[in-house]
C-alpha cells in the first residue's frame, strides 16, 4: 500500500501553493493596512480529501492517506453588527454635524454680544429718543433720532438677509445630497450585481463587499438607511418605506421645487410623487433646518421688527412734529405691504427733514414739547407685542431670548454631534479590533509562511534526492 | 484585543486634535477677556449679559438726562435768586418812595431807580440756556416777557418741560413764566402810583402788600425748584450705583476669569504635552523593523 514517491511531491507542491496564498492575503492586508473600510483577510488552509476515500469497498490497508493542503477560502473578518452600528451612526453623525454647522453660522450672523449687534442697535435708538425728549428744539437731536432708526432698520436688513441667504444655500446643499444618494445607491446596486455574479461561480468577493459597506456607510450619512441581506449576496437598502435599492434595481430621488415654498427643493420618490419622509442623516436635518428652524428664527425677527415698528408708529402718529403738524407714520416699509425685518425702513420724507419728528404731544405746545419723544423712549421698558407667538415683551428682553435660544440650540447640536463623534470612534474601534489589519500579526503569519514554505521546498528536494537514488539503481 | 495600525493612529490624532481645539478656545478666552465668544457657550448668560447691557445703555442716558435737569435746575435757581434780590431791591426803594415826604423830582428819580431795577429783572425773566428761554414754558424759542407801553407782558408758552431719570420717573425741570408775572404786575402798579401826588400814598399801603405777595411766589418757585434739585442729585446717586452694579453683573457674566482660565490653560498644555508624549511612545516600530 501507500503512494508513489510523486504522491509526495504533489503534496509538497500543494504546500507551496498554499503558503504561496497565504503570503498573497498577507501582503493584500499589510498594503491595506490604512485603507479606510478595508477589512482584514484570511486564508483559511484545509487538508485535501484523503486517499483512498471512505467507502465500504475500501481495500484494506493501514490507512487513509492525507493528500496534502489547501486554500479552502479566503474569510473576511468582520461583524455585520458593528456595520449596522456604524451605519446608524454615520446618519446621528450627518445629522448632528450639518445641524452644528448651520447653527454655527446663525450663531455669527447674530453678533452678541457684541458692541455693534442689535441689541446694541436697539439701545441706541431708544436712547436717541430720550435726548430728543431733552432737546426737542434740537436739530442734531432729531437727526440722531433718524440715523439711529435707519442704523436700527439696517441691522434688521442684514440678519433678514443674512438668514434668507443662509435658507438659499441649505436648499442648494438639499439639490447636491439628492443627487448624491443617487449616486450613493447606483454604486450599490452596482457592487451587488458583481457580488452576485462572483457568488454565483463560487468566490468570495470581499473586497466588493468592503467597497459596498463603505458606500452604504455614504449613504446613511445623507439618509438614515435599514439593510437587509438577500440569500444571492446583494443587500437591499431602504430609507422609510422605500426600498432605494432593491437588489440590483435603484429607485431615485428626485428634487421637486415647492412654489408654496419659496420655491425650495422637495425629496421625492421616482416617479415623482410621493415625498421621501427623512427624519436623519445629513439631508433629513438640511430639511429641518431649512423648513422650520432658520424659519422660526426669520419669523422671531419679522415680529421683533414688526412690533417695535408698529408701536413706535402708533405713538408717532398721535403727537406732533416741529411745525404743529400730525406725526406721519415713523417706520414705513418702502416697497409697500406690511412691516417686516426684511423691509423696515425710516419714512424717507421723516429722513430727509428730520424737523417732521413728532417730538411733541400737542399741536401748540411748542418747541420745547418732547414728551411724544419721551413717550417712544419709554416704549423700551414696555411690554410691546414683539413675539412670534403673539405674545408679548420688551424688545431687548425678545432679543435676548432669541439669542440665548440660538445659543442653547446650536449648544446642544455641539455636544449631540460630540457625542456622536465618541460614539463612531468607539465603533470603529471595535470594528478595528475585529478586522483592522495588526503589521505584527501580519508580520508573524508572513514568517510562519515563509517557513512553511521553506519546509515545503526542502521535502520536495528530498524526495528528488530519492527519486535519484531509486533512479540510479538502475544500471 | 487585537490593535491594529489604524487604531493606534487615529485615536492619537483625535485626542490631540481634541485638546488642541480646547486650547484654542482657551487663548481666544484668554486673548478677548470674554467667556462668552459665542452664545452657544453659556447661553442663558448670554441672555442675561444682553439684557445687562441694554440696562445699562438705558442707565447712561438717565445719567445724561439727569445731568442735563440738574444744569436746567441750577441755572433757574440762580435766575431766581437774582429775581428775588431784584424784587427786594424794588421794595427798599417803594418803602422810602411811600414815605410821603418827597419832592416831586426825588419822586422822579425813584421811579428811574425801579425802571432800572425792572429792566435787569426783565433780563432775568428772559434768561437763556443756548437758544432756550428758562420761563416760557414749551415754547422755548420765544421770549417771554416783553417790555410795552402798558408794562410788562407774558407772551411764552405754557406745559411742562420735563427730564427722565429713572424708568417712569420724571422730573419738571422748567420754573413757570406765571412765577415772574405778579412781580412785574406789582411793580407796574407801583410806578403808576408814584405817577400821581393822588396815588402815591397806595405805594407804602396795598402795593406793598402786592408786591410782597408776589416775592412770596418768587421765593416759592425757587423752593420747588431746589427740591427738584435734591431729587435729582439723589436720582444721580442711584443710577451709579445701579451702573456700578450692571457693570459687575455683566463682567461676571462675560468676561473671562483671568485667573482660573489660565490654571485651565496650564492643564490643558500639561495633558497636551503628555499626549505628544504617550504618542510618541505609541507609534513605535512593528516586528517588521526587526525582521531579517
Amino acid at each position: 500500500m501507500g503512494g508513489s514517491l510523486f504522491t509526495g511531491l504533489q503534496i509538497a507542491l500543494s504546500g507551496l501553493e498554499s503558503q504561496q496564498t497565504v503570503m498573497a492575503v498577507t501582503s493584500h492586508n499589510v498594503a491595506n493596512a490604512t485603507t479606510p473600510g478595508y477589512e482584514r483577510q484570511q486564508a483559511d488552509l484545509a487538508p485535501n480529501p484523503p486517499y483512498t476515500p471512505p467507502s465500504l469497498q475500501q481495500v484494506q490497508g493501514a490507512e487513509q492517506l492525507g493528500m496534502g493542503v489547501t486554500v479552502a477560502s479566503i474569510q473576511r473578518s468582520n461583524s455585520r453588527f458593528l456595520h449596522l452600528q456604524q451605519w446608524a451612526n454615520a446618519s446621528d453623525l450627518g445629522a448632528t454635524g450639518q445641524q452644528a454647522q448651520t447653527l454655527g453660522q446663525v450663531q455669527s450672523m447674530v453678533n452678541e454680544p457684541s458692541s455693534t449687534g442689535l441689541n446694541s442697535a436697539l439701545s441706541a435708538f431708544w436712547n436717541a429718543w430720550q435726548n430728543l425728549s431733552d432737546h426737542p428744539q434740537n436739530v442734531a437731536a432729531r437727526s440722531q433720532v433718524v440715523a439711529a432708526g435707519q442704523a436700527l432698520a439696517s441691522q434688521f436688513h442684514t440678519l433678514s438677509g443674512d438668514l434668507t441667504s443662509l435658507q438659499s444655500s441649505l436648499d442648494q446643499a438639499v439639490g447636491a445630497q439628492i443627487g448624491r444618494v443617487n449616486t450613493y445607491a447606483s454604486q450599490i446596486a452596482d457592487l451587488n450585481r458583481q457580488i452576485r455574479s462572483s457568488q454565483a461561480a463560487g468566490q468570495a468577493p470581499n473586497d466588493l463587499l468592503d467597497a459596498r459597506a463603505v458606500a452604504i456607510s455614504n449613504l446613511s450619512n445623507l439618509v438614515p438607511v435599514n439593510v437587509t441581506w438577500n440569500k444571492d449576496g446583494t443587500a437591499s437598502v431602504s430609507v422609510g418605506s422605500v426600498d432605494v435599492v432593491a437588489g440590483t434595481q435603484v429607485t431615485p430621488l428626485v428634487g421637486r421645487a415647492q412654489a408654496s415654498n419659496h420655491g425650495f427643493l422637495q425629496p421625492q420618490w421616482t416617479p415623482p410623487g410621493l415625498v421621501a419622509q427623512l427624519h436623519g442623516g445629513s439631508l433629513g436635518a438640511l430639511l429641518t433646518l431649512r423648513d422650520q428652524t432658520l424659519p422660526g428664527y426669520l419669523a422671531s425677527l419679522n415680529a421683533l421688527a414688526g412690533g417695535v415698528a408698529s408701536s413706535v408708529n402708533a405713538l408717532h402718529t398721535s403727537g406732533y412734529d416741529l411745525n404743529g403738524n400730525p406725526g406721519a407714520a415713523y417706520f414705513v416699509a418702502p416697497a409697500g405691504g406690511g412691516i417686516s425685518a426684511a423691509n423696515l425702513g425710516v419714512n424717507p420724507a421723516i429722513a430727509s427733514n428730520p424737523s417732521l419728528v413728532a417730538a411733541a404731544s400737542s399741536a401748540s405746545s411748542g418747541p420745547g414739547d418732547g414728551h411724544n419723544a419721551l413717550a417712544i423712549a419709554d416704549l423700551q421698558s414696555q411690554a410691546l407685542p414683539v413675539l412670534a407667538g403673539g405674545g408679548t415683551g420688551t424688545a431687548s428682553g425678545a432679543w435676548a431670548a432669541m439669542v440665548g435660544g440660538i445659543g442653547s440650540a446650536a449648544q446642544a447640536a455641539g455636544s449631540a454631534q460630540q457625542n456622536q463623534q465618541v460614539l463612531a470612534q468607539s465603533i470603529q474601534s471595535q470594528q478595528q479590533q475585529v478586522s483592522g489589519v495588526s503589521i505584527n500579526e501580519e508580520m508573524t503569519n508572513m514568517v510562519v509562511a515563509q517557513n512553511a514554505y521553506a519546509a515545503a521546498a526542502k521535502v520536495s528536494s528530498t524526495i528528488d534526492s530519492m527519486l535519484g537514488s531509486l533512479i540510479a539503481m538502475v544500471p | 484585543m487585537r490593535v491594529s495600525q489604524t487604531m493606534l493612529g487615529s485615536m492619537l490624532q483625535s485626542d490631540l486634535q481634541n485638546v488642541q481645539a480646547q486650547m484654542l478656545q482657551t487663548q481666544q478666552e484668554l486673548a478677548t477677556g470674554h467667556r462668552i465668544l459665542q452664545p452657544s457657550d453659556h447661553p442663558v448668560a448670554t441672555e442675561n449679559v444682553l439684557q445687562w447691557q441694554a440696562g445699562l445703555a438705558q442707565n447712561t442716558q438717565y445719567q445724561t438726562n439727569a445731568s442735563d435737569a440738574s444744569n436746567w435746575l441750577s441755572q433757574s435757581q440762580s435766575a431766581l435768586q437774582s429775581a428775588v434780590g431784584l424784587a427786594q431791591k424794588v421794595r427798599t426803594l417803594a418803602v422810602g418812595a411811600g414815605s410821603g415826604t418827597l419832592t416831586s423830582a426825588e419822586r422822579a428819580a425813584i421811579v428811574q431807580q425801579i425802571q432800572s431795577v425792572q429792566s435787569s429783572l426783565l433780563d432775568v425773566a428772559n434768561t437763556r440756556v443756548g437758544a432756550h428761554y428758562l420761563f416760557s414754558g414749551e415754547q422755548t424759542a420765544t421770549q417771554p416777557f416783553v417790555s410795552g407801553p402798558s408794562g410788562v407782558a407774558y407772551a411764552g408758552g405754557g406745559g411742562s418741560i420735563v427730564r427722565e431719570i429713572g424708568p417712569g420717573v420724571t422730573v419738571q425741570v422748567n420754573t413757570q413764566g406765571s412765577a415772574f408775572t405778579p412781580v412785574f404786575g406789582a411793580i407796574g402798579q407801583i410806578l403808576s402810583d408814584l405817577g400821581s401826588s393822588a396815588t402815591v400814598g397806595n405805594v407804602a399801603g396795598s402795593d406793598l402788600g402786592q408786591l410782597d405777595q408776589a416775592l412770596n411766589g418768587l421765593i416759592f418757585a425757587q423752593g420747588q425748584s431746589g427740591a427738584v434739585s435734591q431729587q435729582v442729585t439723589q436720582a444721580q446717586g442711584q443710577l451709579q450705583a445701579m451702573a456700578a452694579s450692571l457693570q459687575s453683573l455683566r463682567a461676571s457674566g462675560l468676561d473671562t476669569n483671568v485667573a482660573r482660565t489660565v490654571v485651565r490653560l496650564q492643564e490643558e498644555q500639561t495633558s497636551y504635552q503628555s499626549a505628544l508624549a504617550v504618542g510618541a511612545q505609541l507609534l513605535q516600530p512593528t516586528l517588521a523593523k526587526y525582521l531579517p
